[in-house]
């Protein structure tokens, strides 16, 4: 059977729905031993930001139940480091390239955007739970007000698609959703890691030296599979899914949550080949359901569908 | 090349108390892999996603050989499989030691569980012609003591009770030997890598050391693994593919 898996979002047409998550694919070139990039939607590289951010103190990564937590706290070297050092390898394959920008005030996602002036790059995908400095560390993408503000700000300087990627820390990420597209988001991704903790009983101590870390696998995948669905109900704009994707019947129930596309993250510790095997599962699945085109099942569970 | 390759456990036997020695049969990391580099060994279970980083200790043609202690549920685990268990793993990863062409003299110097990625290197080094000499370092129980001296290179040991050896730590053993080597190799508990990098550095001899943080990918892409950068820029290097194995003077480790 013929199967369509090409979705475009905002204008960008991408090969399959599957994408790398921001910061767990390193640049693509860490997995292209394991896997052929060609073959990805798109890849989503690590957070850059306009100067060189060191990251945090080790201990940066906790084991939990179903996932994990990190605070690597956005170490990359820099736009122009990333610019000059990882972008031509990827840029070898057949593949889409979007750049995640993070930032601690508007003025620095600004910059980081405009760093890439005249840089053959796909999209950009905002990371707007970075801490504002502004507002005593408080993440932007906690305050509608706030996530308009950066988007609109960014969006005025770039002239490729824009996704505002949203965190999960929220009471009502509809409204998040909503705030993402009236600053003029192409696009929204969702979402980032949940805010948690894990204590050392032994040492009497978290294990994190930041204490506090983002949790993501598996353990995270209710929760997105359901802001998915509320941010769906919000937003015209199309959405990226994510959070504990390990195979293609995980992806599947983000797509009929109402998304055009996902990204794997975790999995790909788990598992060197996991985005391959997403995309070969979601393969199976539409054989199997005679499923021709994603369209069919995209945000069928909403209701009215 | 770094690969994902599965392979029974032919053998997995606990060796001293709670420290295991581990056979799994995975020609193709074996034949590739080099002294100081180390695998991930995935537990494919859901409350322990993470794979472990685990030290070649030894390589054939066939077989790669672990050696682990058993700290936590994931080593723990690990302890309790069986021969013809199937064992997933990532490797070879890191760079491994690196060995001088003009070297003739090397000690190695292993603290507890430090020691197996040691035994790999040693015999690396004496196929090369390089004389070794070995120091190992435990708080009671010895380890591996047999396996150095078949290679003719019988270790000075010293253990912090006393129990076997020098009484107290396998610095302290080395200051009383006054062995100068061209260069030392070390891996173990980060306190005896920091010692063992003042006296290396007083006595004006460069040192190995193999690090240790905790990792999710192995392979470089997760930034998890950060070890302080001696030159400071950028502040963290990673573990997982700048090293385990750094000049001492390279990091900055902490007593
Ligand atoms: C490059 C490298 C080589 C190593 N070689 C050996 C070896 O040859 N033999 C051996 O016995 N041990 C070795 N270790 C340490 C070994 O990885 C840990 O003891 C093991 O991961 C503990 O897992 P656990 O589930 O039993 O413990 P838990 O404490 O339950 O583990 C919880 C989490 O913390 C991580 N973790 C805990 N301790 C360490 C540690 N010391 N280093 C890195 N991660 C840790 C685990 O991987 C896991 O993600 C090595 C570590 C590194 C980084
Ligand atoms: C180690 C690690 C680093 C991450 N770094 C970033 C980052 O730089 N920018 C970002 O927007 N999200 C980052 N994330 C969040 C992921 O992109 C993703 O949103 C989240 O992990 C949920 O997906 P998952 O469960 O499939 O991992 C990171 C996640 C992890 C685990
Ligand atoms: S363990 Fe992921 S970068 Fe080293």
């Amino acid at each position: 059977m013929d199967k369509n898996l090409r979705v475009n979002i905002a204008g960008v047409e991408l090969k399959n729905p599957v994408m790398t998550a921001s910061g767990t694919f390193g640049s693509g070139q860490e997995y292209s031993e394991f896997i052929d990039l060609n073959q990805l939607g798109a890849v989503v590289v690590k957070g850059v930001s306009h100067t060189p951010w060191e990251g945090n103190r080790p201990v940066r990564i906790a084991e939990t139940h179903g996932g994990m937590l990190n605070s690597i706290g956005l170490q990359n070297p820099g736009a122009s480091a990333f610019i000059a050092n990882d972008l031509p390898f990827l840029r070898k394959f057949d593949t889409k390239i979007i750049v995640n920008l993070c930032g601690h005030t508007i003025e620095e996602y600004v910059a980081v955007a405009g760093d890439f002036d005249g840089i053959d790059v796909d999209m950009f995908e905002l990371n707007i739970s970075c801490p504002n400095i502004a507002q005593g560390g408080m993440a932007f993408g906690t305050d509608p007000r706030m996530i308009e503000k950066v988007v609109a700000a960014v969006k005025a300087r770039v002239n490729i698609p824009l996704i505002a990627k949203l965190s999960p820390n929220v009471t009502d990420i509809g409204e998040m959703a909503a705030a993402a597209q009236a600053g003029g988001a192409d696009a929204i991704s969702l979402i980032n890691t949940v805010m948690g903790m894990k204590i050392d009983i032994n040492r009497l101590k978290p294990v994190l030296d930041n204490k506090v870390g983002g949790l993501s696998g598996p353990a995270i995948k209710p929760v997105a599979v359901r802001m998915v669905y509320q941010a769906a109900k919000r937003v015209s704009i199309p959405i990226i899914g994510m959070g504990g994707i390990m195979t293609g019947e995980d992806a599947i129930e983000f797509i009929m949550a109402g998304a055009a596309a996902v990204a794997v993250g975790t999995a790909n510790f788990v598992n060197p080949t996991a985005t391959i095997d997403v995309i070969t599962g979601i393969e199976s699945f539409m054989e199997k359901q005679n499923i021709r085109d994603l369209s069919e099942i995209r945000g069928i569970i909403q209701e009215g569908k | 090349m770094k690969r994902v390759e599965s392979g029974a456990v032919l053998t997995n036997s606990e060796i001293a108390k709670n420290i295991y020695a581990m056979t799994i049969r995975l020609p193709l990391i074996a034949q590739a892999c080099k002294p100081g580099q180390f695998v991930m060994v995935y537990l494919d279970r859901s409350e322990m996603m993470l794979p472990r980083p685990i030290s070649i200790a030894d390589a054939d043609d066939e077989t790669l050989t672990l050696i682990y202690q058993a700290v936590g549920q994931g080593t723990e685990y690990l302890s309790r499989l069986r021969p013809n268990d199937a064992l997933r793993t990532l490797g070879p990863l890191g760079n491994g030691f690196t060995i001088p062409d003009e070297l003739t003299h090397a000690t190695l110097v292993g603290g507890g569980i430090g020691t197996p990625p040691l035994y790999f290197l040693a015999q690396e080094l004496l196929e090369r012609g390089v004389q070794v000499s070995v120091y190992l370092g435990f708080r009671d129980e010895s380890i591996m003591r047999e396996d150095f001296a078949s290679l003719g290179i019988p270790p000075l040991i010293a253990t912090d009770s006393g129990a076997y050896g020098f009484h107290g730590n396998v610095v302290a053993l080395l200051r009383e030997t006054k062995d100068a080597p061209e260069l030392f190799y070390a891996c173990g508990p980060t306190s005896m890598l920091y010692h063992l990098a003042q006296y290396a550095k007083a006595i004006g001899v460069p040192c190995q050391v193999s690090v240790e943080e905790r990792m999710a990918c192995g392979v470089g892409a997760c930034l998890g693994c950060a070890v302080e950068n001696a030159a400071r820029d950028p502040k963290y290097i990673k573990v997982c593919c700048d090293g385990p194995v750094f000049y001492s003077d390279q990091v900055v480790l902490h007593g």
